[in-house]
């Protein structure tokens, strides 16, 4: 379960994102889009404990993020969009540190089986800094879902994955809610929300332009399903946010 | 055509800007900051840089007051109290100096080989001569900047104090600033060398590695040698056992020949007192020999050295299921401290970056140490008179000790929280409290500092034959200083994180570095005001020279209890204050 409540974050004299509100319930996939600078990386940053937010509440699991940290971030996987991760150290110890961290007990087996899935197996004892961008990927995929979290924050998932690779994460996406747990996602591939996500807020300018299922975005925008696998969701997102420039515009004339 | 000139003309204008280029960042950076922390910093700066000022004066009096019968030429000053700091001076530069040398080949390998702008910056149409000239300049400031900011106020009391000539106050910054140049460019023709002979894909752990030996050994055979005895048997010097005469002539004379150190310090202390030594035209020459060296080798090489730092070992594929080690399974027992502890050790070991570390805190204590051991004078004069002198120089190196411990916290506990750099947020993110990471930090540092300390105050002790009490106080400072400077170098160093930076040798001369620097001083110099009554009653009082019986009195309890509260609240305040603001770090 995730709350987000009246979220605001400003740097300074600048709002990065405004009255942001959405919750997302378990057995679901909740898809964050928007252009560059839209503050999805900043809304997703204040729920894993990396930004306090200027004002309004986050909770993760029942647990406020910045009041109960330790409990809110037990209960969470994070995948960021870059993948920094210690260079010195081999996959298998990094793994072996997040399972201690996270206190799991016995881990190997389940360490064993997700490198096995992404087919790292024979990279396991090789060190870190040796692994391609889309290596590294798999690797914090892998670090985020040891611990089976009840929540899955994902920032942009699919970057830097080979085909394949991407296939398994959407697959994995998917059949995570579908056991009961909350992921939500931030993606510029709108096919991969449209395919995985259940529910979807379009955000731009650090406000949320709209928020539904992609039925309920498509009732708002007029806008039929085309039959092309991403395209629906396409369209929608540049009416939602070529509306929002128009309204701008005629704000500034106004003014 | 006319753009084309353009385009070249800008070229033209940027290459002759890299350093301008450095300037703009850091006027961004600044000017974008927290102006109210700017300030506190500065605060901060003005007010250690007062301490030291006041404290050289302070020290300059007491010891210059000392044997008031015989004064030297210029009255200012008795022959003993000239003697004694004249000494202090040299053994600074030289300790601050091996201190240098040490870190200088594997910063300069960090800033020639493997900071983030090398790739953009030797990928435009520049001179690489230039790019490595820029990259010198980075590399004396991370290894050099704060021992060279820390001199400018003794230096300025010592002329102040004398009364100098105009012409002091520049040329003994020079003389200092080129002292520490000369281990910079050493250490950066030493990185050259190593960087293109090498073999490929280890380049950077090899050269590092063999870097630090070499730079360790070199310090260290210079000092074991003992270049003054050597001199001493040359010129035939009887010590005669009565003469003070001889203890002056021996221990005030030129202490170090062969040690760039010793002709700074030599010039320093006679320009004060108005006379011109030839030991800073020494310096310049071998300075300017030294710079043309590495730019004549950095023409050659250096190029070819980060080209072949880029090329990467062959991967073996090991695909067995290895299983957690034994010291992994023991540590992981102590829970999340102890998961961290096993990742930093392992990261340690790995980095030869950080593992160098370890080496040059044991090549710091050989020095130390030797030094102490070849302080002329000690086995001269009468008994009394030679344990006198060995007791006072024993309490000075109580001062020293904190000074030592503290240069090795910059470089080890200070940068622990900010060498997890952009990996942080995987610590950030997991059930971890800010209060875990830091206490895992700090028990991760202390082992190695509180050995080196605990060596430094016992070896010291040892070789200079001290009082028990002077020894006790000796270990005590020792074991007080690794705590207190473990905790308040972790503490700052998690209140003031750096996560970004080109080399890892940045965070040790940030903002954050400095004022580590200047609290671990000023602690240090309440440890040794403290450490000064129980050193007094040692020498002055009979009843306790030979025991440790003043321990059991009220004063001596006093001091050891006022002691243990410092070392308490110098330890725990700095880490709460750090993993305060750890917490809302963003």
């Amino acid at each position: 379960m995730i709350e987000v409540q009246n979220f605001e974050k400003r740097f300074g004299r600048v709002a990065a994102v405004q009255n942001v509100s959405f919750s997302v319930p378990p057995g679901q996939v909740f898809g964050l889009l928007g252009p560059n600078g839209a503050g999805k990386t900043t809304t997703i940053r204040a729920m894993v404990g990396l930004t306090r937010p200027s004002s309004g509440l986050v909770r993760v699991a029942g647990f406020d993020v910045w009041k109960e940290p330790v409990k809110a971030k037990a209960a969470f996987g994070y995948i960021p969009d870059r993948p920094y991760l210690y260079g010195k150290l081999t996959a298998r110890e990094l793994l072996r540190f997040i399972a201690g961290l996270h206190k799991l007990k016995n881990a190997e087996p389940e360490i064993n089986r997700w490198l096995e899935f992404f087919s790292l197996e024979n990279f396991a004892n090789e060190l870190i800094e040796t692994f391609s961008h889309g290596m590294k990927q798999k690797l914090t995929i892998i670090a985020a879902m040891l611990p089976e979290p009840p929540v899955l924050i994902v920032d942009e998932p699919m970057v830097g994955l080979d085909p394949k690779a991407a296939k398994q994460a959407r697959e994995i996406l998917a059949g995570y809610a579908a056991k009961g747990n909350t992921v939500l996602l931030t993606t510029h591939s709108l096919p991969v929300a449209e395919a995985v996500a259940h529910r979807i807020a379009v955000l731009d300018r650090g406000r949320v332009l709209a928020e539904g299922t992609l039925e309920e975005l498509q009732n708002r925008t007029n806008e039929e399903r085309s039959g092309v696998e991403g395209n629906t969701l396409e369209r929608i997102f540049f009416k939602l946010v070529e509306e929002e420039a128009l309204e701008r515009e005629r704000e500034k004339v106004i003014a | 055509m006319s753009l084309v000139s353009s385009s070249q003309a800008s070229t033209v204008r940027y290459s002759s800007s890299l350093l301008g280029v450095k300037w703009l960042s850091l006027k961004n950076a600044v000017l974008r900051g927290n102006r109210w922390s700017y300030l506190a910093v500065l605060m901060f700066v003005l007010l250690v840089a007062w301490g030291e000022f006041a404290g050289t004066t302070r020290a300059l009096e007491y010891v210059c007051d000392a044997g008031r019968g015989f004064l030297d030429f210029n009255r200012k000053c008795s022959i003993i109290g000239t003697s004694i700091a004249s000494r202090v001076l040299e053994n600074g530069l030289l300790v601050l100096g091996a201190g240098v040398t040490f870190s200088a080949i594997t910063t300069a390998i960090t800033t020639l080989y493997t900071s983030d702008d090398l790739n953009f910056l030797l990928a435009q149409p520049l001179p690489s001569a230039r790019v490595f000239a820029v990259k010198l300049f980075d590399t004396y400031l991370s290894a050099a900047g704060i021992p060279s900011l820390l001199l400018v106020a003794p230096l300025m009391a010592l002329g102040v104090f004398f009364q100098a000539a105009w012409w002091y106050f520049p040329l003994a910054l020079l003389a200092a600033f080129i002292t520490f140049a000369l281990p910079v460019g050493l250490g950066a023709t030493i990185a050259i060398g190593l960087m293109r002979l090498s073999p490929a894909g280890r380049v950077k752990e090899v050269a590092t590695g063999l870097g630090v030996v070499m730079s360790a050994g070199l310090v260290y055979v210079i000092r074991a040698a003992r270049p003054e005895d050597l001199l001493k048997q040359l010129n035939n010097i009887a010590a005669d056992d009565n003469a003070i005469d001889k203890i002056v002539e021996q221990f005030g004379g030129a202490g170090n020949p062969f040690l760039p150190s010793s002709w700074a310090s030599t010039f320093i202390w006679s320009s004060a007192r108005g006379d011109f030594n030839n030991g800073i035209i020494f310096l310049t020459v071998l300075a300017i020999l030294l710079m043309l060296i590495a730019h004549w080798l950095a023409t050659k090489a250096y190029l070819e050295g980060w080209v072949r730092g880029l090329e990467s070992s062959r991967v073996k594929l090991d695909p067995t299921k290895r299983q957690a080690s034994i010291f992994e399974n023991l540590l992981g027992r102590f829970g999340a401290a102890g998961h961290l502890i096993t990742k930093d050790v392992r990261l340690l070991f790995r980095d030869a970056t950080q593992w160098s570390q370890l080496l040059i805190l044991v090549a710091l204590g050989g020095v130390y140490v030797v030094s102490v051991r070849a302080v002329p004078g000690l086995d001269a004069g009468n008994a009394e008179q030679a344990k006198l002198y060995k007791n006072a120089l024993g309490f000075l190196t109580i001062a020293f000790q904190g000074f030592v411990i503290a240069g090795v916290g910059v470089r080890m506990a200070f940068p622990s929280i900010s060498l997890e750099g952009s990996g942080y947020w995987l610590l950030r993110t997991s059930p971890l409290s800010a209060r875990q990471i830091v206490m895992a930090k700090f028990w991760g540092a202390l082992p190695p500092t509180l050995l080196l300390a605990l060596c430094l105050g016992w070896f010291a002790a040892r070789s200079l034959d001290l009082t028990p009490i002077i020894t006790a106080m000796s270990v005590l400072v020792g074991f007080s200083s690794a705590f207190v400077m473990t905790g308040l170098g972790v503490g700052i160093g998690a209140a003031v994180p750096r996560f970004k930076f080109d080399n890892p040798a940045e965070v040790a001369v940030s903002a954050g570095g400095l004022i580590y620097m200047g609290s671990a001083i000023i602690f240090g110099g309440i440890l040794t005001v403290i450490a000064a009554r129980p050193a007094y009653v040692s020498i002055s009082d009979v009843r306790y020279s030979q025991g440790l019986e003043y321990f059991g009195s009220r004063e001596g309890l006093l001091i050891l209890g006022l002691m243990f509260i410092l070392s308490v609240l110098g330890t725990i305040l700095p880490m709460w204050f750090g993993w305060t603001r750890l917490d809302k770090h963003e």
